[in-house]
Protein backbone atom coordinates (compact mmCIF):
# COMPACT_ATOMS: atom_id res chain seq x y z
CA UNK A 1 0.00 0.00 0.00
CA UNK A 2 2.90 2.38 -0.49
CA UNK A 3 1.92 5.92 -1.21
CA UNK A 4 4.07 8.76 -2.42
CA UNK A 5 3.76 12.48 -2.73
CA UNK A 6 2.15 12.42 -6.16
CA UNK A 7 -0.61 10.05 -4.95
CA UNK A 8 -1.80 12.47 -2.31
CA UNK A 9 -5.24 13.77 -3.31
CA UNK A 10 -6.35 17.32 -2.55
CA UNK A 11 -10.07 17.82 -1.88
CA UNK A 12 -9.83 21.51 -1.00
CA UNK A 13 -11.54 23.08 2.02
CA UNK A 14 -14.37 21.29 3.78
CA UNK A 15 -16.58 21.13 6.81
CA UNK A 16 -17.75 18.54 9.33
CA UNK A 17 -21.32 17.69 8.30
CA UNK A 18 -23.83 18.50 11.05
CA UNK A 19 -27.63 18.07 10.99
CA UNK A 20 -28.15 21.77 11.81
CA UNK A 21 -26.95 22.67 8.30
CA UNK A 22 -28.81 20.12 6.16
CA UNK A 23 -31.58 22.46 5.10
CA UNK A 24 -29.21 25.21 3.98
CA UNK A 25 -26.93 22.77 2.21
CA UNK A 26 -29.88 21.47 0.16
CA UNK A 27 -31.38 24.87 -0.54
CA UNK A 28 -28.26 26.87 -1.40
CA UNK A 29 -25.52 24.35 -2.21
CA UNK A 30 -22.92 26.46 -0.39
CA UNK A 31 -19.34 26.85 -1.67
CA UNK A 32 -17.84 24.09 0.46
CA UNK A 33 -15.53 21.70 -1.37
CA UNK A 34 -16.35 18.55 0.62
CA UNK A 35 -17.86 17.23 3.85
CA UNK A 36 -16.65 14.90 6.58
CA UNK A 37 -19.25 12.68 8.26
CA UNK A 38 -19.01 11.08 11.71
CA UNK A 39 -19.21 7.40 10.74
CA UNK A 40 -21.04 6.19 13.87
CA UNK A 41 -23.91 8.65 13.31
CA UNK A 42 -24.79 6.86 10.08
CA UNK A 43 -24.44 3.25 11.25
CA UNK A 44 -28.22 2.86 11.38
CA UNK A 45 -30.71 0.82 9.37
CA UNK A 46 -32.73 3.70 7.94
CA UNK A 47 -34.27 7.09 8.61
CA UNK A 48 -33.58 10.68 7.71
CA UNK A 49 -29.85 10.58 8.47
CA UNK A 50 -29.20 8.10 5.67
CA UNK A 51 -31.70 9.81 3.36
CA UNK A 52 -29.93 13.16 3.77
CA UNK A 53 -26.53 11.51 3.45
CA UNK A 54 -27.47 10.05 0.07
CA UNK A 55 -28.61 13.47 -1.16
CA UNK A 56 -25.44 15.22 0.03
CA UNK A 57 -23.32 12.51 -1.57
CA UNK A 58 -24.84 13.42 -4.94
CA UNK A 59 -23.46 16.97 -4.62
CA UNK A 60 -20.26 16.78 -2.57
CA UNK A 61 -17.24 14.51 -2.05
CA UNK A 62 -17.36 12.86 1.38
CA UNK A 63 -14.85 11.41 3.81
CA UNK A 64 -15.67 9.21 6.82
CA UNK A 65 -14.35 10.02 10.29
CA UNK A 66 -14.88 7.60 13.17
CA UNK A 67 -14.56 7.89 16.93
CA UNK A 68 -14.95 4.25 18.03
CA UNK A 69 -12.38 2.15 16.17
CA UNK A 70 -10.41 1.99 19.43
CA UNK A 71 -7.25 1.12 17.54
CA UNK A 72 -5.08 1.25 20.66
CA UNK A 73 -7.28 -0.84 22.94
CA UNK A 74 -6.08 -4.18 24.27
CA UNK A 75 -9.62 -5.50 23.73
CA UNK A 76 -9.95 -7.58 20.56
CA UNK A 77 -10.83 -5.51 17.49
CA UNK A 78 -14.61 -5.13 17.31
CA UNK A 79 -15.38 -6.99 14.07
CA UNK A 80 -19.09 -6.08 14.23
CA UNK A 81 -18.07 -2.45 14.24
CA UNK A 82 -15.68 -3.00 11.34
CA UNK A 83 -18.41 -4.79 9.40
CA UNK A 84 -20.75 -1.83 9.92
CA UNK A 85 -17.95 0.52 8.90
CA UNK A 86 -17.36 -1.41 5.71
CA UNK A 87 -21.08 -1.44 4.90
CA UNK A 88 -21.25 2.30 5.41
CA UNK A 89 -18.18 2.71 3.23
CA UNK A 90 -20.01 0.96 0.38
CA UNK A 91 -22.89 3.40 0.67
CA UNK A 92 -20.83 6.57 1.14
CA UNK A 93 -17.93 5.78 -1.25
CA UNK A 94 -15.71 8.10 0.80
CA UNK A 95 -12.46 9.54 -0.46
CA UNK A 96 -10.90 8.12 2.70
CA UNK A 97 -11.66 6.81 6.19
CA UNK A 98 -10.13 8.14 9.38
CA UNK A 99 -10.25 7.56 13.13
CA UNK A 100 -8.12 8.48 16.14
CA UNK A 101 -4.83 7.23 17.52
CA UNK A 102 -6.20 6.36 20.95
CA UNK A 103 -8.23 3.75 22.80
CA UNK A 104 -11.91 4.05 23.69
CA UNK A 105 -12.85 0.63 25.08
CA UNK A 106 -11.53 -1.69 27.76
CA UNK A 107 -13.13 -4.91 28.98
CA UNK A 108 -16.01 -4.26 26.58
CA UNK A 109 -16.84 -0.95 28.26
CA UNK A 110 -16.82 2.15 26.10
CA UNK A 111 -15.55 5.41 27.55
CA UNK A 112 -16.77 7.37 24.49
CA UNK A 113 -13.64 9.44 24.86
CA UNK A 114 -10.32 9.52 23.02
CA UNK A 115 -8.12 8.00 25.72
CA UNK A 116 -4.36 8.57 25.33
CA UNK A 117 -1.81 5.82 24.78
CA UNK A 118 1.57 5.42 26.44
CA UNK A 119 4.18 6.12 23.80
CA UNK A 120 6.60 3.18 23.90
CA UNK A 121 7.66 0.12 21.88
CA UNK A 122 5.01 -2.16 23.36
CA UNK A 123 2.17 0.17 22.34
CA UNK A 124 3.80 0.81 18.97
CA UNK A 125 3.94 -2.89 18.14
CA UNK A 126 0.37 -3.44 19.35
CA UNK A 127 -1.12 -0.56 17.37
CA UNK A 128 0.86 -1.30 14.20
CA UNK A 129 -0.48 -4.87 14.14
CA UNK A 130 -4.05 -3.68 14.58
CA UNK A 131 -3.79 -0.95 11.93
CA UNK A 132 -2.55 -3.56 9.46
CA UNK A 133 -5.52 -5.83 10.26
CA UNK A 134 -7.99 -2.97 9.83
CA UNK A 135 -6.40 -1.86 6.56
CA UNK A 136 -6.44 -5.43 5.24
CA UNK A 137 -10.10 -5.80 6.22
CA UNK A 138 -11.13 -2.50 4.63
CA UNK A 139 -8.82 -2.99 1.66
CA UNK A 140 -7.48 0.53 1.95
CA UNK A 141 -5.18 2.70 4.01
CA UNK A 142 -6.75 4.55 6.91
CA UNK A 143 -5.89 7.95 8.33
CA UNK A 144 -5.16 8.22 12.04
CA UNK A 145 -5.69 11.50 13.84
CA UNK A 146 -3.61 12.81 16.72
CA UNK A 147 -5.96 13.30 19.70
CA UNK A 148 -5.68 15.97 22.38
CA UNK A 149 -4.49 14.63 25.70
CA UNK A 150 -4.38 15.69 29.32
CA UNK A 151 -2.12 13.06 30.87
CA UNK A 152 1.43 11.88 30.16
CA UNK A 153 2.22 8.36 31.31
CA UNK A 154 5.33 7.46 33.25
CA UNK A 155 5.42 4.44 30.91
CA UNK A 156 6.02 6.66 27.85
CA UNK A 157 9.57 6.83 26.55
CA UNK A 158 8.89 8.48 23.20
CA UNK A 159 7.51 11.87 22.23
CA UNK A 160 4.03 11.85 20.71
CA UNK A 161 5.37 12.99 17.32
CA UNK A 162 7.95 10.21 17.29
CA UNK A 163 5.25 7.70 18.14
CA UNK A 164 2.68 8.79 15.55
CA UNK A 165 5.37 8.99 12.85
CA UNK A 166 6.54 5.47 13.69
CA UNK A 167 2.96 4.16 13.61
CA UNK A 168 2.34 5.71 10.18
CA UNK A 169 5.57 4.37 8.73
CA UNK A 170 5.53 0.88 10.24
CA UNK A 171 1.81 0.27 9.62
CA UNK A 172 1.94 2.12 6.29
CA UNK A 173 -1.07 4.22 7.19
CA UNK A 174 -1.84 7.88 6.65
CA UNK A 175 -2.42 10.78 9.01
CA UNK A 176 -5.11 13.29 9.79
CA UNK A 177 -3.26 16.08 11.52
CA UNK A 178 -5.40 18.09 13.93
CA UNK A 179 -3.52 21.35 14.30
CA UNK A 180 -5.71 22.43 17.23
CA UNK A 181 -4.98 19.17 19.05
CA UNK A 182 -1.25 19.75 18.65
CA UNK A 183 -1.74 23.22 20.13
CA UNK A 184 -3.86 21.85 23.01
CA UNK A 185 -1.45 19.01 23.85
CA UNK A 186 1.54 21.36 23.46
CA UNK A 187 0.01 23.62 26.11
CA UNK A 188 -1.01 20.75 28.41
CA UNK A 189 2.33 18.92 28.17
CA UNK A 190 4.58 21.91 27.71
CA UNK A 191 6.08 21.20 24.28
CA UNK A 192 6.50 23.46 21.27
CA UNK A 193 3.80 22.65 18.68
CA UNK A 194 6.19 23.58 15.88
CA UNK A 195 8.59 20.86 17.01
CA UNK A 196 5.72 18.36 16.62
CA UNK A 197 4.94 19.56 13.10
CA UNK A 198 8.62 19.59 12.11
CA UNK A 199 8.82 15.84 12.77
CA UNK A 200 5.72 14.79 10.81
CA UNK A 201 6.36 13.37 7.32
CA UNK A 202 4.39 15.50 4.85
CA UNK A 203 3.66 12.62 2.47
CA UNK A 204 1.68 10.80 5.18
CA UNK A 205 -0.62 13.73 6.01
CA UNK A 206 -3.75 13.70 3.85
CA UNK A 207 -6.05 15.85 5.95
CA UNK A 208 -6.02 18.70 8.44
CA UNK A 209 -8.57 19.49 11.17
CA UNK A 210 -8.94 23.04 12.42
CA UNK A 211 -10.98 23.62 15.57
CA UNK A 212 -11.14 25.48 18.85
CA UNK A 213 -10.76 24.66 22.51
CA UNK A 214 -11.53 25.95 26.00
CA UNK A 215 -8.60 27.58 27.76
CA UNK A 216 -8.92 27.21 31.54
CA UNK A 217 -5.69 29.05 32.30
CA UNK A 218 -3.73 26.10 33.65
CA UNK A 219 -4.92 23.62 31.06
CA UNK A 220 -6.81 23.50 27.76
CA UNK A 221 -9.70 21.21 26.89
CA UNK A 222 -10.44 20.31 23.28
CA UNK A 223 -14.10 21.39 22.95
CA UNK A 224 -14.68 22.35 19.28
CA UNK A 225 -17.30 24.91 20.27
CA UNK A 226 -15.91 28.28 19.13
CA UNK A 227 -14.15 29.78 16.10
CA UNK A 228 -10.54 28.80 15.49
CA UNK A 229 -8.22 31.13 17.45
CA UNK A 230 -5.39 33.17 15.90
CA UNK A 231 -2.67 31.01 17.47
CA UNK A 232 -4.10 27.91 15.78
CA UNK A 233 -4.39 29.77 12.46
CA UNK A 234 -0.73 30.71 12.80
CA UNK A 235 0.14 27.08 13.47
CA UNK A 236 -1.86 26.05 10.39
CA UNK A 237 0.12 28.57 8.36
CA UNK A 238 3.33 27.06 9.74
CA UNK A 239 2.11 23.54 8.88
CA UNK A 240 1.46 24.60 5.30
CA UNK A 241 4.97 25.98 5.09
CA UNK A 242 6.27 22.48 5.89
CA UNK A 243 3.80 20.24 4.05
CA UNK A 244 2.01 20.31 0.72
CA UNK A 245 -1.41 19.33 -0.63
CA UNK A 246 -3.23 19.59 2.68
CA UNK A 247 -6.96 18.96 2.39
CA UNK A 248 -8.35 21.06 5.25
CA UNK A 249 -11.52 21.07 7.30
CA UNK A 250 -13.23 23.21 9.95
CA UNK A 251 -14.49 20.98 12.77
CA UNK A 252 -17.28 22.24 15.03
CA UNK A 253 -19.12 19.90 17.40
CA UNK A 254 -20.95 22.18 19.81
CA UNK A 255 -22.53 25.65 19.73
CA UNK A 256 -22.97 25.05 16.01
CA UNK A 257 -23.27 28.47 14.33
CA UNK A 258 -25.14 29.28 11.09
CA UNK A 259 -23.37 28.02 7.99
CA UNK A 260 -22.14 31.46 6.74
CA UNK A 261 -20.03 31.82 9.91
CA UNK A 262 -18.30 28.52 9.23
CA UNK A 263 -17.88 29.36 5.55
CA UNK A 264 -15.95 32.46 6.65
CA UNK A 265 -13.55 30.16 8.50
CA UNK A 266 -13.32 27.85 5.49
CA UNK A 267 -12.49 30.87 3.32
CA UNK A 268 -9.80 31.94 5.77
CA UNK A 269 -8.23 28.49 5.53
CA UNK A 270 -8.49 28.67 1.73
CA UNK A 271 -6.79 32.07 1.68
CA UNK A 272 -3.88 30.78 3.78
CA UNK A 273 -3.72 27.66 1.63
CA UNK A 274 -3.59 29.71 -1.58
CA UNK A 275 -0.63 31.69 -0.22
CA UNK A 276 1.28 28.42 0.03
CA UNK A 277 0.08 26.96 -3.28
CA UNK B 1 1.83 -3.17 30.73
CA UNK B 2 -0.53 -1.52 28.20
CA UNK B 3 -3.43 -3.71 29.30
CA UNK B 4 -2.71 -2.92 32.92
CA UNK B 5 -2.68 0.82 32.30
CA UNK B 6 -5.92 0.71 30.33
CA UNK B 7 -7.57 -1.38 33.02
CA UNK B 8 -6.59 1.07 35.76
CA UNK B 9 -7.53 4.12 33.67
CA UNK B 10 -10.93 2.61 32.82
CA UNK B 11 -11.59 1.81 36.49
CA UNK B 12 -10.62 5.34 37.46
CA UNK B 13 -12.91 6.95 34.90
CA UNK B 14 -15.89 4.59 34.99
CA UNK B 15 -15.84 3.36 38.59
CA UNK B 16 -14.03 6.21 40.33
CA UNK B 17 -11.21 3.92 41.57
CA UNK B 18 -8.46 6.49 41.22
CA UNK B 19 -5.76 5.30 43.63
CA UNK B 20 -4.29 2.60 41.35
CA UNK B 21 -4.15 4.79 38.28
CA UNK B 22 -2.84 8.08 39.68
CA UNK B 23 0.76 6.78 40.12
CA UNK B 24 0.82 6.01 36.36
CA UNK B 25 0.57 9.72 35.51
CA UNK B 26 3.71 11.79 35.09
CA UNK B 27 3.82 14.68 37.52
CA UNK B 28 4.86 18.18 36.55
CA UNK B 29 3.24 20.96 34.60
CA UNK B 30 0.68 23.45 35.80
CA UNK B 31 -1.79 20.86 37.11
CA UNK B 32 -1.33 17.64 39.06
CA UNK B 33 -2.30 14.04 38.18
CA UNK B 34 -5.59 14.23 40.09
CA UNK B 35 -6.79 17.24 38.11
CA UNK B 36 -5.62 15.67 34.86
CA UNK B 37 -7.59 12.53 35.62
CA UNK B 38 -10.61 14.62 36.61
CA UNK B 39 -10.79 16.05 33.05
CA UNK B 40 -11.47 12.51 31.77
CA UNK B 41 -13.80 11.33 34.54
CA UNK B 42 -15.83 14.54 34.44
CA UNK B 43 -16.13 14.38 30.63
CA UNK B 44 -17.23 10.72 30.83
CA UNK B 45 -20.21 11.40 33.09
CA UNK B 46 -21.10 14.72 31.43
CA UNK B 47 -21.18 13.11 27.98
CA UNK B 48 -23.39 10.21 29.08
CA UNK B 49 -25.78 12.46 31.03
CA UNK B 50 -26.08 14.72 27.99
CA UNK B 51 -26.94 11.68 25.85
CA UNK B 52 -29.65 10.57 28.30
CA UNK B 53 -31.04 14.11 28.44
CA UNK B 54 -31.41 14.09 24.67
CA UNK B 55 -32.99 10.64 24.54
CA UNK B 56 -35.31 11.07 27.53
CA UNK B 57 -36.22 14.74 27.54
CA UNK B 58 -39.90 14.11 28.39
CA UNK B 59 -39.02 11.69 31.18
CA UNK B 60 -36.72 14.45 32.47
CA UNK B 61 -39.54 16.99 32.54
CA UNK B 62 -41.84 14.42 34.16
CA UNK B 63 -39.59 13.60 37.13
CA UNK B 64 -37.75 16.95 37.48
CA UNK B 65 -34.05 17.83 37.47
CA UNK B 66 -32.99 16.25 40.77
CA UNK B 67 -34.60 12.87 40.26
CA UNK B 68 -33.53 12.75 36.61
CA UNK B 69 -29.96 13.42 37.66
CA UNK B 70 -30.22 10.59 40.25
CA UNK B 71 -31.64 8.29 37.59
CA UNK B 72 -28.80 9.17 35.18
CA UNK B 73 -26.01 8.67 37.71
CA UNK B 74 -27.35 5.30 38.87
CA UNK B 75 -28.02 4.20 35.29
CA UNK B 76 -24.46 5.14 34.26
CA UNK B 77 -23.11 2.99 37.13
CA UNK B 78 -25.40 0.02 36.43
CA UNK B 79 -25.22 0.05 32.64
CA UNK B 80 -21.80 1.31 31.48
CA UNK B 81 -21.83 1.75 27.71
CA UNK B 82 -20.89 -1.34 25.72
CA UNK B 83 -21.77 -0.10 22.26
CA UNK B 84 -19.47 1.89 19.96
CA UNK B 85 -22.27 4.40 19.37
CA UNK B 86 -23.86 6.60 22.04
CA UNK B 87 -27.09 6.14 20.10
CA UNK B 88 -27.64 2.87 21.99
CA UNK B 89 -26.50 3.94 25.46
CA UNK B 90 -30.01 4.53 26.80
CA UNK B 91 -31.49 1.28 25.52
CA UNK B 92 -31.69 -0.34 28.99
CA UNK B 93 -33.39 2.62 30.69
CA UNK B 94 -36.94 1.13 30.81
CA UNK B 95 -35.63 -2.14 32.29
CA UNK B 96 -33.37 -0.25 34.68
CA UNK B 97 -36.32 1.75 36.02
CA UNK B 98 -38.54 -1.34 36.27
CA UNK B 99 -35.95 -3.28 38.26
CA UNK B 100 -34.56 -0.50 40.40
CA UNK B 101 -35.50 -0.36 44.09
CA UNK B 102 -35.44 3.43 43.92
CA UNK B 103 -37.50 4.01 40.81
CA UNK B 104 -39.71 0.96 40.16
CA UNK B 105 -42.70 2.72 41.75
CA UNK B 106 -42.54 5.45 39.09
CA UNK B 107 -44.94 3.64 36.75
CA UNK B 108 -45.68 6.67 34.50
CA UNK B 109 -41.92 7.30 34.22
CA UNK B 110 -41.26 3.72 33.18
CA UNK B 111 -43.93 3.90 30.49
CA UNK B 112 -42.52 7.22 29.29
CA UNK B 113 -38.96 5.88 29.13
CA UNK B 114 -40.16 2.97 27.01
CA UNK B 115 -42.22 5.25 24.79
CA UNK B 116 -39.42 7.78 24.26
CA UNK B 117 -36.85 5.08 23.56
CA UNK B 118 -39.15 3.46 21.01
CA UNK B 119 -39.16 6.70 19.02
CA UNK B 120 -35.39 6.28 18.57
CA UNK B 121 -35.96 2.82 17.14
CA UNK B 122 -38.83 4.04 14.95
CA UNK B 123 -36.69 6.90 13.64
CA UNK B 124 -33.75 4.66 12.67
CA UNK B 125 -35.75 1.64 11.46
CA UNK B 126 -35.41 0.30 7.92
CA UNK B 127 -37.36 2.45 5.45
CA UNK B 128 -39.82 0.58 3.25
CA UNK B 129 -42.30 1.90 0.73
CA UNK B 130 -45.90 1.46 1.81
CA UNK B 131 -48.37 -0.29 -0.51
CA UNK B 132 -51.17 1.64 -2.25
CA UNK B 133 -54.92 1.02 -2.46
CA UNK B 134 -54.51 -0.28 -6.00
CA UNK B 135 -52.25 -3.07 -4.74
CA UNK B 136 -55.07 -4.32 -2.52
CA UNK B 137 -57.80 -3.75 -5.09
CA UNK B 138 -56.15 -6.04 -7.62
CA UNK B 139 -56.05 -9.09 -5.33
CA UNK B 140 -58.29 -11.87 -6.65
CA UNK B 141 -61.24 -12.71 -4.38
CA UNK B 142 -60.02 -16.28 -3.77
CA UNK B 143 -56.62 -15.06 -2.63
CA UNK B 144 -58.05 -13.21 0.40
CA UNK B 145 -58.26 -16.51 2.29
CA UNK B 146 -54.45 -16.70 2.34
CA UNK B 147 -53.68 -12.97 2.43
CA UNK B 148 -51.09 -11.79 4.95
CA UNK B 149 -49.76 -8.28 5.47
CA UNK B 150 -46.23 -7.16 6.32
CA UNK B 151 -46.15 -4.09 8.54
CA UNK B 152 -43.56 -1.32 8.52
CA UNK B 153 -40.42 -2.54 10.37
CA UNK B 154 -40.79 0.59 12.52
CA UNK B 155 -44.26 -0.44 13.81
CA UNK B 156 -44.43 -0.74 17.63
CA UNK B 157 -47.51 -1.45 19.76
CA UNK B 158 -47.69 -0.42 23.43
CA UNK B 159 -50.21 -1.13 26.15
CA UNK B 160 -50.38 1.93 28.41
CA UNK B 161 -51.79 2.33 31.92
CA UNK B 162 -51.14 6.06 31.86
CA UNK B 163 -51.78 9.00 29.52
CA UNK B 164 -48.20 8.67 28.27
CA UNK B 165 -48.83 9.58 24.62
CA UNK B 166 -50.75 12.75 25.55
CA UNK B 167 -48.03 13.79 28.02
CA UNK B 168 -45.29 13.15 25.47
CA UNK B 169 -47.12 15.13 22.84
CA UNK B 170 -47.76 18.13 25.13
CA UNK B 171 -44.16 18.34 26.36
CA UNK B 172 -42.59 17.74 22.93
CA UNK B 173 -44.80 20.35 21.27
CA UNK B 174 -44.12 22.77 24.14
CA UNK B 175 -47.84 23.21 24.72
CA UNK B 176 -48.84 25.81 27.30
CA UNK B 177 -50.89 23.33 29.32
CA UNK B 178 -49.25 19.99 30.02
CA UNK B 179 -51.64 17.39 31.48
CA UNK B 180 -50.77 15.75 34.78
CA UNK B 181 -49.95 12.02 34.70
CA UNK B 182 -53.28 10.23 34.86
CA UNK B 183 -54.00 6.54 35.26
CA UNK B 184 -56.60 5.10 32.89
CA UNK B 185 -59.43 3.00 34.32
CA UNK B 186 -58.66 0.54 31.51
CA UNK B 187 -55.33 0.13 29.70
CA UNK B 188 -55.10 1.72 26.28
CA UNK B 189 -53.13 0.63 23.22
CA UNK B 190 -50.76 3.00 21.45
CA UNK B 191 -49.10 2.64 18.05
CA UNK B 192 -45.80 4.18 16.86
CA UNK B 193 -44.51 3.89 13.30
CA UNK B 194 -42.70 5.66 10.49
CA UNK B 195 -43.76 6.16 6.90
CA UNK B 196 -41.97 8.14 4.23
CA UNK B 197 -39.36 9.25 6.84
CA UNK B 198 -41.98 10.76 9.16
CA UNK B 199 -42.69 9.32 12.63
CA UNK B 200 -46.29 8.95 13.79
CA UNK B 201 -48.19 7.79 16.86
CA UNK B 202 -51.82 7.35 17.87
CA UNK B 203 -53.96 5.43 20.30
CA UNK B 204 -55.98 2.40 19.18
CA UNK B 205 -59.19 0.70 20.23
CA UNK B 206 -58.90 -2.82 21.65
CA UNK B 207 -60.33 -4.48 18.53
CA UNK B 208 -57.85 -2.69 16.26
CA UNK B 209 -54.95 -3.51 18.54
CA UNK B 210 -55.95 -7.20 18.54
CA UNK B 211 -56.21 -7.24 14.76
CA UNK B 212 -52.96 -5.38 14.28
CA UNK B 213 -51.03 -7.67 16.63
CA UNK B 214 -52.28 -10.71 14.69
CA UNK B 215 -51.25 -8.98 11.46
CA UNK B 216 -47.81 -8.26 12.88
CA UNK B 217 -47.51 -11.92 13.89
CA UNK B 218 -48.16 -13.05 10.30
CA UNK B 219 -51.75 -14.27 10.65
CA UNK B 220 -53.92 -14.33 7.52
CA UNK B 221 -56.93 -12.14 6.79
CA UNK B 222 -59.51 -14.77 7.91
CA UNK B 223 -57.78 -14.99 11.33
CA UNK B 224 -58.02 -11.22 11.65
CA UNK B 225 -61.74 -11.36 10.81
CA UNK B 226 -62.21 -14.10 13.40
CA UNK B 227 -60.56 -11.93 16.03
CA UNK B 228 -62.82 -9.02 15.12
CA UNK B 229 -65.88 -11.30 15.32
CA UNK B 230 -65.52 -11.24 19.11
CA UNK B 231 -66.07 -7.49 19.03
CA UNK B 232 -68.38 -7.02 16.04
CA UNK B 233 -69.98 -10.39 15.28
CA UNK B 234 -71.60 -10.23 11.79
CA UNK B 235 -69.99 -6.86 11.04
CA UNK B 236 -66.49 -8.26 11.57
CA UNK B 237 -65.60 -8.42 7.86
CA UNK B 238 -66.75 -4.86 7.33
CA UNK B 239 -64.66 -3.73 10.32
CA UNK B 240 -61.65 -5.62 8.95
CA UNK B 241 -62.04 -3.83 5.61
CA UNK B 242 -62.33 -0.50 7.41
CA UNK B 243 -59.17 -1.13 9.41
CA UNK B 244 -57.28 -2.33 6.35
CA UNK B 245 -58.25 0.86 4.53
CA UNK B 246 -56.94 3.05 7.35
CA UNK B 247 -53.71 1.04 7.66
CA UNK B 248 -53.06 1.45 3.94
CA UNK B 249 -53.84 5.18 4.18
CA UNK B 250 -51.42 5.58 7.07
CA UNK B 251 -48.64 3.73 5.28
CA UNK B 252 -48.50 0.90 7.81
CA UNK B 253 -48.44 -1.97 5.31
CA UNK B 254 -45.41 -2.59 3.12
CA UNK B 255 -46.00 -6.03 1.62
CA UNK B 256 -48.88 -8.32 0.63
CA UNK B 257 -48.35 -12.05 0.66
CA UNK B 258 -50.91 -14.49 -0.74
CA UNK B 259 -51.23 -17.59 -2.86
CA UNK B 260 -51.51 -16.62 -6.51
CA UNK B 261 -54.43 -18.81 -7.51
Amino acid sequence: MNNNKTDKPFLGYGLGLRTEHYEEIFSSEPPIDWFEIISENFMVKGGRQLYHLDRIKEKYPLVMHGVSLSIGSTDPLNMDYLKDLKELEKRVEPKWISDHLCWTTFGGHNTHDLMPLPYNQETLKHVVERVKIVQDYLGRQILLENASSYVTYKASDMQEWEFIKAIAEEADCLMLLDVNNIYVSGFNHDFNPKTYIDHIPSERVWQIHLADHENNGDFIVDTHDHPVIDEVWALYDYTLSKMDNLTTMIERDDHIPPLPELIKEIDRARKIGNLHA
Amino acid sequence: MLKNIQSKFKDAVISGKEEDFLPEIEEGGKIGPKQRLFIYSHAYKARLIETLEEDFSVLHSLVGDDMFNDICLKYIDDFPSKHPSLRYFGQHMPDFLKNSNDFSNLIPAIEMAEYEWTFNDVFDAVDKNAIKFDDVATIALDAWTTLRFELQPSCHIHNHKWNTAALWSAVTNEEEIVPVPEEFSENIFCLQWKNDLNCFFRTMSNDEAGALMLTRDGKAFPDICECLYEFHEDDATMRAAELLKSWVEEGLIVELDYLKI
